[in-house]
């Protein structure tokens, strides 16, 4: 039988590669979509893995790095490096703002560091140095033709570009980087500077632990010397930043991967039908031959199956290709299309939607006359 | 020519319904993903469409509410109030930030109101009261109903908790749930106290929005101040900005899968039709008529896709908003118009290479046996 199906496949091979294309094109989408998923979750994990820190300190109940409002007080970062296994505590400020040019508006999640927990991968310019300097990604350089020594204005603020980062946003918001000097003539600078406890001043701190220190004793001892904390190992305040991204914009993924699977099942029917219309009277002169129609429908879905295992391949480096494209055209997005668990989903579901689509041509198959091989 | 494209397109009736059924798939891809944008959009301004506010006031500098923030002092209210034409002003303190219930995290826009309430409140409410009190706080319905949170149930934003008094309608959305407690609540979260982040302010009757928003300015220092349309688009504008690229992007690969599609049908149908197109190179069809009618016949399955994918997604809406709630689609003709033009680009892209074959047919073969 597969004799047969390859002998189909090879009898046209401008053929065979077109519908090994539409399939694949099917199975690029659906991993397209899942990676665009993965990298959502990724980059909210690096917002918080990309600090480097041993433990992660924030305000009681707070449990996310981004888009939640963590205020410490200032005496936090002595008690915690006061706790024995501790050998610093790097202070870190996030705060969210809109950066404007004209009609166009981006917020921008803004980290202010000191020590640590600044930008890690520069590719024009260098970290923020001066009071007044900023250090964008480049999704929001691109954006705004934005160059290191340009100014950038946040709230009637006037910072100048000192470099450009990659690998910086987290829940489609690009992050920018400046220092404490900085942000405090930012707040000096605005209307409430006599009252400047109204702004966040602190909002984690990234603990550094002694080299034999153990990172679950040493959080437990900051828990008890510091109430108005709470301590996270990073992977946990990762996971927590997963779990947001994962609650806001899976049901929407979800739907879209839902409706690309709705296609594949509809276009491997198209193919099948196609292909089995148009070898009608070959499949006739099997049934002349003796050949029962069970046969010639297990076949067809043989060949369906046989398809499902070229487009698959192709599909991943097809979905490879526009997601290098993807990230070099809109360096906002991460795009994971090839992480293993979508991977496995979408080559099971192609094979599945493969099949189903063979069932298609089944009446036709039944109807096929025997007869019509002979026919002039 | 086109009597013939169409004769030959409806020959095979059902590899037709399958050719347009699986190219509409591709499109109702595209059209979904316009619909939770276009929704998502809309809902984002939802609360400062039904604000009673003509005029909003917020720190020097900022000029939209979603994912910003503002600071003032609170003795600007009552410097607002003097200015001539402000008829009423009321104070929202709001913070962006992740609550957490029933172990579920979910973006907020935390919203503080001066209780009672009388412009800045929820305007439609599903049960329970529309004016929290201190430790309560009112939840959008659509949150409760994800989560299982029933009246009475408690809810945490940071370290505190709350009570849940009033379940609101139409405040809840993917990007900006909308939670109201008391601003002095708010204040306690955020540790700042005699601050406001946005003034809601109506003007007389007899006053221009537009010249009291400037008037505003000039009077109160270090303030911003805009008509609530202008407002509101400023709003509209950032969250679609971050859905303009996505759309894009979507519609560029839907285009291409659908491309692939159409051209992968009326390649069959070329192939199928040999014999048929050398008779008519014969009698001296010449190729640019046939490639004529190869873009035709895309063009048909290709419309045809388009509207089916339009009646699909209305027919799929309702359902799909029953089954996620926290998803907003909103189908808008604009969307419809975008997808049929990127329609018209699909089918002369998939008549590429059907027509590339029937080029190569040889006259003579209708004559050979």
């Amino acid at each position: 039988m597969f004799r047969l199906v390859f002998r189909q496949l090879a009898y046209s091979p401008p053929r065979t590669v077109l519908t090994a294309t539409a399939l694949a094109a099917v199975v690029a989408v659906i991993l397209v979509l899942e990676g665009f998923d993965q990298g959502l979750l990724e980059q909210s994990r690096r917002l918080v893995t990309e600090r480097r820190a041993d433990l992660i300190v924030t305000q009681a109940g707070v449990a996310n790095m981004h888009a939640a409002r963590s205020i410490l007080p200032q005496i936090a970062r002595r008690d915690v490096e006061a706790v024995d296994g501790v050998a610093i505590a790097h202070p870190l400020t996030g705060i969210m703002a809109i950066y404007g040019e004209g009609d166009r508006r981006t917020p921008i999640y803004l980290f202010v560091h000191d020590t640590a927990g600044g930008p890690r991968q520069i590719i024009a310019g260098g970290p923020p140095a001066m009071p007044r300097d900023i250090t964008v990604d480049r999704s929001l350089a691109r954006k705004y033709d934005l160059e290191p020594g340009d100014p950038f204005v946040l709230s009637d603020f006037e910072f100048r570009i000192a470099g450009i980062t990659t690998g910086d946003t987290a829940l489609l918001t690009p992050l920018g980087f400046v220092r404490f000097d900085g942000l405090l003539d930012f707040y000096f600078e605005s209307d409430l500077a006599a009252d400047i406890s109204t702004f966040p001043l602190l909002s984690f701190l990234l603990v550094e632990l002694e080299p034999d220190a153990d990172r679950d004793v040493v959080a437990q001892r900051i828990r008890e010397r510091v109430p108005a904390g709470d301590v996270f190992l990073p992977e946990r305040l990762a996971d927590n930043d997963a779990a947001l991204a994962s609650v806001m914009f899976g049901p929407v993924f979800k739907l879209l991967i839902s409706v690309a699977w709705l296609t594949g099942v509809l276009v491997a029917a198209i193919i099948m039908f196609a292909a089995v219309l148009a070898r009608r009277r070959g499949f006739g002169v099997l049934k002349a031959l003796g050949f029962p129609a069970a046969f010639l429908i297990r076949a067809v879905v043989a060949e369906a199956v046989v398809l499902a295992v070229i487009a698959v391949p192709a599909g991943m480096v097809l979905a490879a290709g526009i997601a290098t494209a993807v990230e070099a055209a809109m360096p906002l997005y991460l795009v994971l299309p090839l992480q293993p668990a979508p991977v496995v989903r979408t080559a099971l579901g192609a094979v599945a939607f493969c099949m189903l689509g063979a069932l298609a041509p089944i009446p036709l198959i039944h109807r096929v006359d025997p007869a019509l091989g002979f026919r002039s | 020519m086109w009597r013939w494209s169409l004769k030959s397109l409806l020959s095979t009736p059902l590899t037709l319904i399958a050719s347009i059924g699986a190219s509409s798939g591709a499109f109702l891809l595209v059209i979904i993903f316009e619909a939770v944008v276009a929704g998502e959009s809309r809902q984002i301004v939802a609360y400062l469409n039904h604000a009673e506010a003509d005029v909003w006031v917020m720190q020097s500098g900022v000029s939209n509410m979603h994912m910003a923030s503002s600071y003032l002092a609170d003795w600007k209210v009552s410097a607002v109030l003097d200015v001539p034409g402000v008829q009423a002003a009321e104070p929202i303190l709001y913070l962006n930030t992740v609550t957490e219930t029933a172990d579920r995290l979910w973006f907020s826009y935390v919203v503080g109101l001066e209780v009672p309430s009388v412009q800045a409140g929820p305007w439609s409410m599903a049960a329970g009261r529309e004016q929290p009190g201190p430790g309560e706080a009112v939840v959008p319905a659509t949150f409760a109903a994800m989560t299982g949170l029933e009246l009475g149930d408690r809810l945490r934003i940071t370290n505190r908790g709350f009570t849940i008094v009033g379940l609101s309608d139409g405040t809840f959305s993917m990007a900006n749930s909308i939670i109201f407690i008391t601003r002095t609540d708010l204040e306690d979260i955020m540790e700042a106290l005699d601050i406001v982040s946005f003034i809601l302010v109506k003007v007389r009757p007899d006053a221009d929005a537009v010249e009291v928003a400037a008037l505003i300015e000039r009077t109160v220092d270090d303030v911003s101040a805009l008509p609530s349309a202008r407002f509101i688009e400023n709003d509209r504008r950032t969250a679609m900005q971050m859905g303009v690229e996505t759309i894009a992007l979507m519609t560029l690969i839907g285009g291409a899968l659908a491309a692939s599609v159409v051209a992968f049908a009326i390649y069959s149908l070329v192939v199928r039709q040999r014999r048929e197109i050398a008779v008519t190179k014969a009698l001296g069809a010449t190729n640019r008529a046939l490639y004529a009618s190869v873009a035709g016949q895309a063009m048909l399955v290709t419309t045809a896709a388009v509207g089916l994918a339009v009646l699909l997604a209305m027919a799929l809406m309702p359902p799909v908003a029953r089954m996620v709630p926290q998803l907003t689609l909103d189908l808008t003709g604009a969307a419809v118009a975008r997808v049929a033009v990127a329609g018209v680009a699909v089918a002369l892209l998939a008549a590429l290479l059907p027509a590339r074959q029937m080029m190569r047919v040889d006259p003579l073969s209708a004559f050979k046996g």
